[in-house]
């Protein structure tokens, strides 16, 4: 780097002033209060601030008020050509920079051109006076080290102290082998989180083996299961089997006793069947028997066979029976009907009055004629009669008057005293009493008649023609009975009127009657004695009147009666013609006609009646004849039929019992064939049951059956054994062995099952916790959070780590910064150093060092130790200068600056002065110089060297002289080194300015 | 002719740790713990619900030999909602699980194809469509052989041809190479699409034909940065349509602060809110490293009052009040201006002097701890990036340290 130009707005005494600089050397010259140090302190002052108000250190603000500051116009390598411009602003002053690029920076770009050199590094190796030259003997190798690291005076200690620090820092953080420091506890912590992962991972990875072992830990319990079980079945069988043993050889024995039995078989239910079969047998042979015995007496009962034809005859007799009933009660009841005819007969006779076998009626004339002649009597006796009739009922009337009276007259006599009384009563007694008590006799006859007989007449017939009837079931009968009712009726009445045997016991009667009935008229009398007088004249007066009408009555009726008397003869003469010998009433004639008749009709009826029982008896003998013929034995007619019927009955019943027997004797044949056939099948049966039983007869049969028995109760045993599983779990495998052999081999198996359980207890306890294990790590989340645990305090450590290689490299930077300088840059330094020394002191010195102690020291050349106090004043700045030169040497990279010297060399001698130029003149092109100073001489003791006058510039502001008089050839011989076309033009540019005042003001 | 629609998922790198996480709190951590699962969980939600013709899975499924049975359970049971939704699944096995681990395999349902270790060709039919995928897994952890000379070029054109691979182009050094491959190498081969994984950035590398690293399922750690997910691919042998589906639950981000004018500490504390929330709003919740930019002298010395840690142990403790949650993990300022500092021609030659170290120089340095026996094996090998931090972060040291000891 180097400085082009100064254009001064206002800095001190300088306003408005603009200076071209030589990239070589230039002498600044001025004479005392020229200005030079204002010059070199506004080069100082715009590259590295104005000094703070308060600040030891001069501030050259104008003090007219003009503007502070200026431009520094720079020439860098690295960021070529550039004004920096400092004005008034913060104390420090307001700084810009302005690049050729046309961009502009600030402070930090200015910082970046002075490599972050402050003021003090810069002043310490750069600008320099003869006073800070002087120095030298404080100069101690860390001074040296400051300088050369431009590290001002507190620069290296605050270095070594941070990197004191640093160390410090380092070690809290981190110790190879310590245990405390921060990182070493985290990698404490780390390791034992990675010891942890690794057992998490192992946890992890012990998931597949696990799984693995599960499975094959299942697999191994499934195994060990089926041995297991195996095992328990075997264990088992044996324990059944010997718990089987004693049924075993129960079986065994059944077995041996089944060979032993050669039944086999036997008929099913055989023994029933069998005695079954012959019990059937027997009682078919006891029913054999039965039949041939009965069969037998059939055949002696079919020797006697009945006979047919009689039978039949009697058959046909008996069905006639009821006609020889009806005969002999037709028979009977024609008797009957004779006798009641006749009787009839007879009371017609009777009432006709005619004797029995008179022919007259049977022969007489019966016709209608003969009726009718009489008829025509009789009319005429009827009306004589009738005429009669009226004369007696008129005489009746008059007699019924009289009577009256005549009662009202006895009963008046009845009043009249006693003796008249009996008079009296004698009288009415002579007079009346017997007719009265005829009277009443007949009356009380025919009351009784009346009551008593016809009813009985009546009932008898009635019941009789009932019967009769009802037996013969013929009307004829009926009709008889009632004619004999009749019959009997009216000969009853006849009896009844023509009866006197009873007229005793009526006048017994009477007589009581009158007794009593004198008893009360004699009570009565006395009571009708008084009236008895008056009434009887009366009552006699009628009395006689009546009479007399009466008397009339009678002549009248004797007339008539006459009349009648002649009419009768001459009907009486009538029927006498026909043996009539009493007239009949008149009346009757018809009747009596009717009768003769009927007398007639009953003699025919009669002579019918006869004929028809001649016929009925002879019937009757014929079939008495026939059935006589048939009866064994003489019977009695009234019996014949019952005899006849007995004997058809048991006749009847003789053939029944005969055809039954026939049926039965043909039944029995039968039942015998069948009874036989049931007979021999029993017997084949029975043959076929021993036959299946395959024995030989009853005895085998039953011997078979017990064997059968036992046979099948054994199989059956076997069977339910077998069913019943009593023998279960005897195996075939374990025959062979002793109760003994298979206790003892249970006791193994259980042994082996014991020793099985456990080893699968085992297993399945492995398993759970396998299981649990396995399921633990797939929820497990402990190794991922450890993991990211781990990762974090990685981080951790990663970030302790780079605080630690950060501090690490800063103090390694600081240490190996401070080595270099030791033990290259030094040497290299105090190497030119001692050069320049050398050469400045002509070869007197030969060594520039540095001392055990740190301080500097030059040997000469005779070998001399020289402590720097112990140089001269002159030496001392010459070694104090070679150590500067070369310490901006060897900064040539880091801090390409120009040096400013303020006339330091005023204590060199010609020798050490030239040799100084010389050098000044050979660094010229790598390094600007700007030489202030005020003594005229040195201006020309450069060859090549651009002289400035500053005394110049404050008489003429604004102007800036130059006061190089070598011209361009000179000015141009001191630009060998820049071959490059550019920065020829550059400098061309920047010179043109150089004239013309700045710009921007 | 049809189109096919299918998935493209890779890097599930399910229950993978997260890396470089530090002072997250708890809840947080579990919600970024069972993000890979959320993340999962949306993908096979995703199949289910518009039942593509079938999934592919490009590699690492597992996040290596550590993976969890939960990992495994989970994408077994994921893989089993897709047999129920008879979704065919095509996986080929990465460098994190390939074939040779001896981890616990879990069965799959018969819906998942695993493809074997060398390059296999797997015809399928979809709708009267042929379409054939070409993959293989991954036989053992490194595959650095070109795997991708193994692909058949496809030579009938009426066949969808979709190549799987697992594997980063050659000559990326950022990522550990294996089956390498170039791009010019997948075009050649003349398929559909190229459906890739192992690179956890979402990238395509190509166009007709598609060659697409379709990123992993969700960002693990604050490298793996914004919105992670699948891609919902559309093939009719002319056009591809790609859908990405974010299925990122916490998401990773850089989110930057302008600083300009921050002058007071509660000014600074409501910028940086307000650019978290915003995230937040936009991607749920996230782990962010705030940027500050623009920051200014006076901002730097609102920071300066007090360490940087306590700033953003302040800032997490406003940002954890959140829903979604954010955490801040970083704060990082972009200077804009070198720092200054006192000493700084000294600073500056010791800044030289680290600048002036080899590489083998650096690990020299570093050897105390990285090649520490115990230490070294929990610790990242360096990277010239890393180092590059380290040497930011030293300046920085330098710098401040030495502004305190002037």
């Amino acid at each position: 780097m180097f400085i082009k130009k100064l254009v001064i707005y206002g800095f001190g005494k300088h306003r408005n002033v603009s200076l071209d600089l030589e990239r070589g050397v230039n002498i600044v010259y001025g004479i005392n209060e020229a200005g030079k140090t204002t010059l070199q302190q506004f080069i100082l002052q715009i590259l590295f601030g104005f000094p703070q108000k308060n600040s030891v250190l001069q501030r050259y603000e104008p003090k007219n008020g003009h503007a502070f500051g200026g431009q520094l116009h720079i020439e860098d390598d690295t960021y070529g050509s550039c004004i920096i411009e400092r004005v008034a602003g913060k104390s420090a002053g307001n700084v810009t920079v302005r690049f050729e690029d046309g961009t502009t920076g600030g402070n930090e770009a200015l910082q970046a051109i002075l490599r972050q050199y402050d003021r003090t590094s810069f002043e310490s190796i750069f600008s320099f006076s003869l006073f800070q030259l002087q120095g030298l003997e404080k100069m101690t190798e860390d001074e040296l080290n400051r300088l050369l690291l431009a590290s001002g005076t507190t620069g290296v200690d605050a270095l070594l102290q941070l990197e004191k620090q640093m160390e410090k820092e380092m070690g809290e953080l981190f110790k190879k082998t310590g245990r405390n420091p921060v990182m070493n506890v985290r990698l404490q912590e780390l390791r034992q989180l990675e010891k942890e992962l690794k057992e998490e991972r192992a946890k992890v990875d012990s998931y597949a083996p696990k799984m693995k072992r599960l499975n094959e830990v299942d697999e191994e319990i499934e195994q060990l299961q089926k041995a297991y079980a195996s095992l328990q079945a075997d264990s088992r069988e044996t324990a059944m089997h010997l718990q089987a043993m004693p049924q075993l050889k129960r079986m065994r024995s059944i077995e041996n006793r089944l060979a032993q039995l050669k039944t086999t078989k036997f008929p099913r239910d055989g023994i029933r069947r069998y005695e079954m079969l012959i019990g059937r047998k027997e009682e078919a042979e006891a029913k054999k028997a039965t039949y041939l015995s009965e069969r037998q007496q059939l055949e002696k009962r079919l020797l006697d066979k009945p006979d047919r034809k009689m039978i039949d005859q009697m058959a046909s007799l008996l069905s006639r029976e009821s006609e020889w009933h009806n005969n002999v009660a037709l028979r009977e009841s024609l008797i009957e009907e004779k006798r009641q005819l006749l009787n009839r007969k007879h009371r017609l006779l009777d009432r006709i009055g005619i004797r029995e076998g008179d022919s007259r009626l049977s022969e007489g004339d019966l016709s209608i004629k003969q009726e009718e002649l009489l008829h025509e009597q009789l009319s005429e006796v009827n009306e004589t009669e009738r005429q009669i009739g009226y004369v007696k009922r008129q005489l009746e009337q008059s007699e019924a008057e009289w009577k009256s009276y005549e009662r009202e007259w006895q009963e008046n006599e009845r009043l009249s005293p006693s003796p008249a009384e009996e008079e009296k009563v004698e009288q009415w007694h002579a007079d009346r009493n017997k007719y009265l008590e005829a009277k009443a006799y007949i009356q009380l006859v025919e009351q009784k008649r009346r009551n008593v007989l016809p009813v009985l007449a009546i009932g008898a017939v009635a019941v009789a023609a009932a019967i009769t009837g009802a037996i013969l079931q013929k009307i004829m009968f009926i009709v008889i009975g009632v004619l004999m009712a009749a019959a009997a009726l009216y000969v009853h009445q006849l009896q009844s009127k023509n009866g006197s045997d009873s007229k005793k016991f009526a006048e017994m009667k009477r007589l009581i009657a009158t007794y009593d009935g004198q008893v009360e008229q004699l009570d009565d009398l006395f009571e009708k004695i008084r009236v008895y007088k008056e009434r009887k004249a009366n009552l006699e007066l009628q009395l006689r009147k009546i009479n007399q009408a009466m008397q009339v009555l009678d002549a009248e009726l004797i007339a008539l009666t006459d009349e009648r008397k002649r009419l009768g003869q001459s009907v009486n003469r009538f029927f006498e013609q026909y043996g009539i010998q009493q007239l009949p009433n008149s009346g009757v004639v018809q009747e009596l006609f009717r009768m003769l008749r009927e007398v007639q009709e009953i003699k025919r009826d009669v002579e019918e009646i006869d004929r028809r029982i001649a016929v009925l008896s002879e019937k009757t003998t014929m079939w008495k004849k026939e059935i006589s013929s048939l009866l064994p034995n003489e019977v009695p007619e009234n019996l014949l039929f019952n005899v006849l019927r007995q004997e058809y009955t048991a006749l009847v019943a003789d053939e029944a019992a005969y055809s039954e027997a026939v049926i039965r004797f043909d039944a029995i044949g039968r039942k015998l064939m069948e009874i036989e056939q049931i007979a021999a099948s029993l017997q084949q049966q029975i043959r076929q049951l021993f036959d299946e039983a395959n024995a030989d007869g009853e005895t085998g049969f039953y011997k078979a059956h017990e064997d059968y028995q036992e046979y099948s109760s054994l199989t059956r045993q076997l069977a339910d054994m077998t069913e019943n599983k009593t023998c279960q779990g005897a195996n075939k495998a374990f025959e062979h062995f002793t109760e003994f052999e298979l206790e003892q081999k249970i006791e193994d198996t259980n042994n082996a099952i014991a020793t099985m359980e456990e080893q699968l207890h085992h297993l399945q306890q492995e398993k759970a916790s396998l299981a649990y294990e396995t399921d633990q790590l797939l929820s497990d989340d402990t190794m991922q959070k450890k993991r990211q645990l781990f990762e974090m305090k990685k981080a951790e450590f990663a970030e302790l780590s780079k605080r630690w290689a950060t501090v690490q490299v800063v103090s390694e930077g600081i240490k190996r910064t401070m080595d270099e300088l030791k033990e290259k840059k030094l040497p290299e330094v105090m190497k030119t150093a001692e050069q320049f020394f050398k050469r400045l002191t002509g070869g007197a010195y030969d060594t520039l060092s540095i001392s055990e102690k740190g301080l500097f020291q030059a040997i000469d050349c005779t070998g001399r130790q020289f402590s720097i106090y112990e140089l001269s004043q002159a030496t001392k700045e010459q070694a104090y200068l070679s150590l500067r030169l070369s310490l901006s040497m060897a900064m040539e990279e880091s801090a390409p600056f120009p040096i400013i010297m303020d006339d330091p060399f005023v204590h060199f001698d010609e020798t050490r002065l030239s040799s100084m130029i010389t050098i000044m003149e050979e660094r010229k092109n790598a390094q600007q110089f700007i030489y202030f100073t005020c003594h005229e001489s040195l201006k020309y003791a450069w060859t090549d060297a651009a002289i400035l006058n500053v005394s110049e510039l404050g008489n003429e502001e604004g102007m800036l002289y130059d006061e190089k008089n070598h011209g361009a050839p000179s000015w141009r011989t001191g630009r060998p080194l820049l071959a490059d076309q550019t920065i020829d033009e550059r400098d061309h540019a920047t010179r043109k300015s150089v004239h013309d005042p700045y710009p921007a003001r | 002719m049809a189109s096919i629609r299918f998935i493209h998922a890779a890097d599930l790198h399910l229950d993978s740790p997260f890396k470089g996480m530090t002072e997250l709190p708890q809840e947080m951590l579990e919600q970024l713990r069972e993000s890979t699962f959320a993340a999962f969980d949306q993908l096979i939600n995703y199949a289910v619900e518009t039942k593509p013709d079938f999934v592919l899975i490009v590699g690492d499924v597992y996040d290596g030999e550590e993976r969890s049975l939960k990992a495994q359970m989970r994408f077994q049971s994921g893989m089993e909602k897709l047999n129920d939704a008879a979704i065919p699944v095509f996986v080929t096995y990465g460098n994190h699980d390939h074939l040779n681990g001896k981890w616990t395999r879990f069965a799959l349902p018969a819906n998942v194809f695993e493809f074997g270790g060398q390059v296999e060709d797997v015809c399928i039919d979809i709708r009267g469509r042929r379409v054939v995928l070409h993959g293989f897994s991954y036989a053992e952890r490194h595959i650095k052989e070109r795997m991708i000379d193994s692909y058949p070029v496809a030579e009938d054109r009426d066949v969808l041809h979709i190549g799987l691979l697992h594997g980063s182009a050659a000559g990326d050094e950022t990522h550990a190479v294996y089956a390498p491959f170039t791009i010019a190498d997948l075009v050649s081969k003349r398929y559909d699409y190229w459906a890739l994984g192992h690179i956890h950035k979402r990238q395509i590398l190509h166009e007709e034909p598609m060659v697409v690293y379709s990123g992993n399922l969700q960002g693990r750690h604050r490298n793996e940065r914004g919105s992670k997910g699948f891609y919902e691919v559309e093939l009719d042998g002319h056009e591809t349509k790609l859908n990405f589906v974010s299925t990122s639950s916490v998401v990773f981000e850089r989110v930057e602060v302008s600083c300009k004018g921050i002058q007071h500490a509660n000014e600074w504390f409501s910028a940086c809110m307000e650019a978290i929330d915003s995230f937040t709003y936009e991607n749920g919740s996230a782990i962010v490293e705030i940027i500050l930019t623009d920051v200014e002298e006076m901002t730097m010395e609102l920071f300066s009052q007090s360490g940087m840690d306590e700033w953003l142990h302040a800032l997490r403790e406003m940002a954890a009040e959140k829903e979604p949650f954010a955490f801040v993990q970083k704060i990082h300022i972009v200077q804009t201006s070198k720092l200054h500092a006192a000493y700084e021609p000294l600073v500056e030659s010791v800044l030289q002097q680290i600048d002036s170290w080899t590489t083998e120089q650096w690990k020299g340095i570093l050897e105390d701890l990285y090649g520490h026996a115990q230490a070294g094996r929990f610790l990242d090998r360096l990277h010239s990036e890393d180092l590059m931090e380290i040497r930011k972060d030293a300046e920085k040291l330098l710098y401040v340290e030495m502004s305190k000891l002037k």
